[in-house]
């Protein structure tokens, strides 16, 4: 996995690297400082490609070595332009070793509103993806999802990664209010006191289902025109974090896939079904152990529940420890003056839904 | 001088002291805004649920209280301000209200001046569209006006705040929403008290929801601005997020320019406290320490952009 920040000319790209990102997006009419390192990617609009364009974009791609072309379709209603860019360029792409990933777009502004144009549906996008690749004979061509983008068209986000599935090559992530285009940073669009308007948690959950292990790039030029520039590299630093927080939800599987070492589930209740459910079949647990006296002794899904103490009977580096449990701040207390290390299970990446249907 | 803090809320009292403090001190912050509305809430005052924190013996109070003051001068912080229980009026609630105004908000006020708090923030209660604008600021003088002797011999001042309120789900200017009535309060108060008693508390993302100009409401009240409440939102709903997490131009959302000339042009000099506290709830718990970090830069940048000279 990979992650990166769409280039803005506020920022200095030395800084994308400085603070751990590993690539960096371009606009195909943007000048990147010749010793700009690690640019990954070009975005070119569908609607006004032309030669020029093109001769530009292989101009950066051999100043670069650029992985990737991203075909914005903002704004662009014809399904031909697309047939015409395959036939056009796609050979050629191929041959420089560039993959062309169609990025999911809308027809409108801020002020006229948004709506769906032949390029928001993950479908069509799976069908020109298979064009393009029958039309190259190459598997060069993928989809690129815009977060924002599906947010101000009102879509159901988590089902276009699931709907994208292995065609799924590029994320471009950002926020906004689902009224305005505001590229700004994930986990900043709330109602109330702080809950999110964006599922965050389950559409990284719906790229975790799909085994995504492509790119996810920062498309946040909102945040970047807004903050002043002093306040940039910590920006860039924000969203960096959040790249972590994803990096470890999506890599979940590695922490638990230690046959040398014994699973401990601390907690015993909804959370700890549900990460049987997702996960107990693969890896399940040595024993649970709960604050609740009452649980001592007894079994859940065939596994005893013991007392916490029971963690010490393992050496330190013979067992994993994982709560499971809501109460993460109180339970990850108890644990450090115990002077036990641990792990959290967060359940939203991994579960479809709190809900249950039938018994 | 300027310094720069953040609210409690949204730390404590969910984690223990000594590590809500940690996570303050190392995101840079030297000041606190003490909610005590954490230990009881407005939502539950306006239910009608109080619960028994304010029953508790004024020692036991300060008892408790002085673990975060040990914590606080552990790490060289201090408290700016403090913001007290609201509502202390709420229609057919003759009970509740005496228990608010009579214990509650005492109670308070004692802590303050135990920590060395030198502004509450007393909402004004919301009145007009039941009662008239009127009334209710001869409601809400008569309660401020009831606690100057009690200010007086306890050293403490209170702070008004520029509010918004609803009128089903439409948002609409409350008590103090524009200046000249926040003005009105403030100066009749402390001509009342003989001394600088009663100030102003300014909340940016309020102003936005009622669509005021930061410029013109700060220049506007002048030296009665004692403290603040720094944040903003999306104009539609009173979100209390990072500055600069809305809009996508420079010239989208609140002009954070514009707020460091007027506080400049006033010679503010207290503290830039940000009232941010469901970004912790809204971001990653992994995220949570770098957010906190990214505030108080901003603090500090807004610090350095108001002492730069024109």
């Amino acid at each position: 996995m990979q992650y990166g920040v769409l280039y803005h000319d506020k920022i200095n790209a030395d800084d994308i690297t400085d603070v751990g990102f590993s690539c960096i997006e371009m606009q195909w009419n943007q000048e990147m400082p010749s010793n700009a390192t690690a640019v990954s990617g070009i975005v070119v609009p569908l609607e006004n490609v032309d030669d020029e364009i093109m001769e530009k974009v292989y101009s950066h791609v051999k100043k670069h070595c650029i992985q990737y072309v991203v075909l914005e379709t903002v704004n662009c209603c014809e399904l031909e332009k697309m047939e015409q860019f395959v036939d056009a360029y796609g050979d050629h792409l191929v041959q420089l070793g560039v993959h062309v990933y169609i990025e999911n777009g809308y027809v409108g502004d801020d002020v006229s509103g948004y709506r769906h144009c032949v390029f928001s549906e993950i479908e069509m996008l799976r069908r020109i993806v298979a064009f393009g690749n029958r039309c190259t004979s190459s598997s060069f061509f993928g989809i690129c999802v815009n977060i924002g983008y599906g947010n101000i068209l009102a879509k159901n986000v988590r089902g276009m990664m699931e709907e994208a599935g292995d065609m799924l090559c590029l994320v471009h992530a950002n926020d906004n209010d689902g009224f305005h285009n505001d590229k700004q940073m994930p986990y900043t669009f709330t109602k109330g006191r702080g809950k999110q308007t964006t599922d965050w948690q389950r559409i990284i959950g719906a790229l975790w289902r799909i085994g995504f292990d492509g790119i996810i790039i920062f498309d946040t030029e909102g945040l970047f025109e807004r903050a002043p520039k002093e306040l940039e590299k910590q920006m860039l630093k924000m969203l960096y974090a959040i790249a972590r927080e994803w990096e470890n939800a999506l890599n979940f599987e590695t922490m638990l896939n230690h046959p040398e070492k014994k699973l401990i589930l601390f907690g015993a209740g909804l959370m700890a079904a549900n990460y049987m459910t997702s996960w107990g079949g693969k890896y399940p647990p040595a024993f649970f152990v709960d604050n609740n006296q009452e649980h001592w002794g007894k079994e859940i899904f065939g596994i005893p529940i013991k007392s916490p103490q029971e963690i010490l009977s393992i050496p330190e580096d013979e067992r994993t420890v994982l709560i499971c449990n809501m109460y993460y701040d109180a339970i990850g207390q108890q644990l450090q003056e115990m002077g036990v290390p641990y792990q959290k299970y967060i359940d939203h990446y991994y579960n479809y839904s709190d809900k249950v249907l039938g018994e | 001088m300027i310094t720069v803090g953040v609210q409690t809320k949204g730390l404590l009292p969910e984690l223990p002291i000594e590590e809500a403090f940690d996570k303050i001190a190392k995101a840079g912050f030297t000041c606190i805004d003490l909610n005590l509305d954490a230990f009881l809430t407005s939502a539950d005052v306006y239910k009608g649920n109080i619960n028994k924190f304010f029953d508790a013996p004024i020692e036991d109070l300060l008892s408790y209280f002085g673990q975060y003051r040990q914590a606080m001068d552990d790490r060289g912080i201090r408290a700016s301000q403090m913001h007290s229980v609201y509502p202390f009026l709420v229609p057919d609630r003759h009970q509740q209200n005496i228990y608010m105004q009579q214990v509650a908000i005492p109670k308070s006020i004692l802590i303050a001046e135990a920590m060395d708090i030198p502004w509450v923030v007393i909402h004004p209660c919301k009145l007009r569209y039941e009662f008239g604008v009127d009334r209710e600021f001869e409601e809400n003088l008569k309660y401020y006006s009831s606690l100057i002797p009690f200010l007086k011999e306890h050293h403490v001042g209170i702070c008004v705040e520029n509010l918004y309120t609803g009128i089903g789900p439409r948002t609409v200017e409350g008590p103090c929403a524009n200046p000249q009535e926040a003005i009105g309060y403030i100066d009749v108060l402390n001509e009342e008290a003989g001394e600088e008693l009663f100030g102003l508390c300014l909340d940016t993302g309020h102003l936005q929801l009622v669509k005021r100009e930061p410029y013109e409401y700060i220049t506007t009240v002048g030296s009665r601005l004692k403290v603040l409440h720094l944040h903003e939102n999306d104009v539609a709903d009173d979100l209390h997020q990072m500055p600069f997490t809305f809009g996508r131009t420079e010239q989208d959302g609140l002009h954070w320019d514009n707020i460091a000339q007027a506080l400049r042009e006033i010679a503010f000099d207290g503290t830039l406290s940000y009232e941010t506290h469901p970004c912790m709830r809204a971001f990653p718990a992994s995220v949570q320490d770098v957010a906190l970090q990214t505030i108080c830069m901003m603090g500090n940048q807004l610090k350095r952009e108001i002492k730069m000279e024109k």
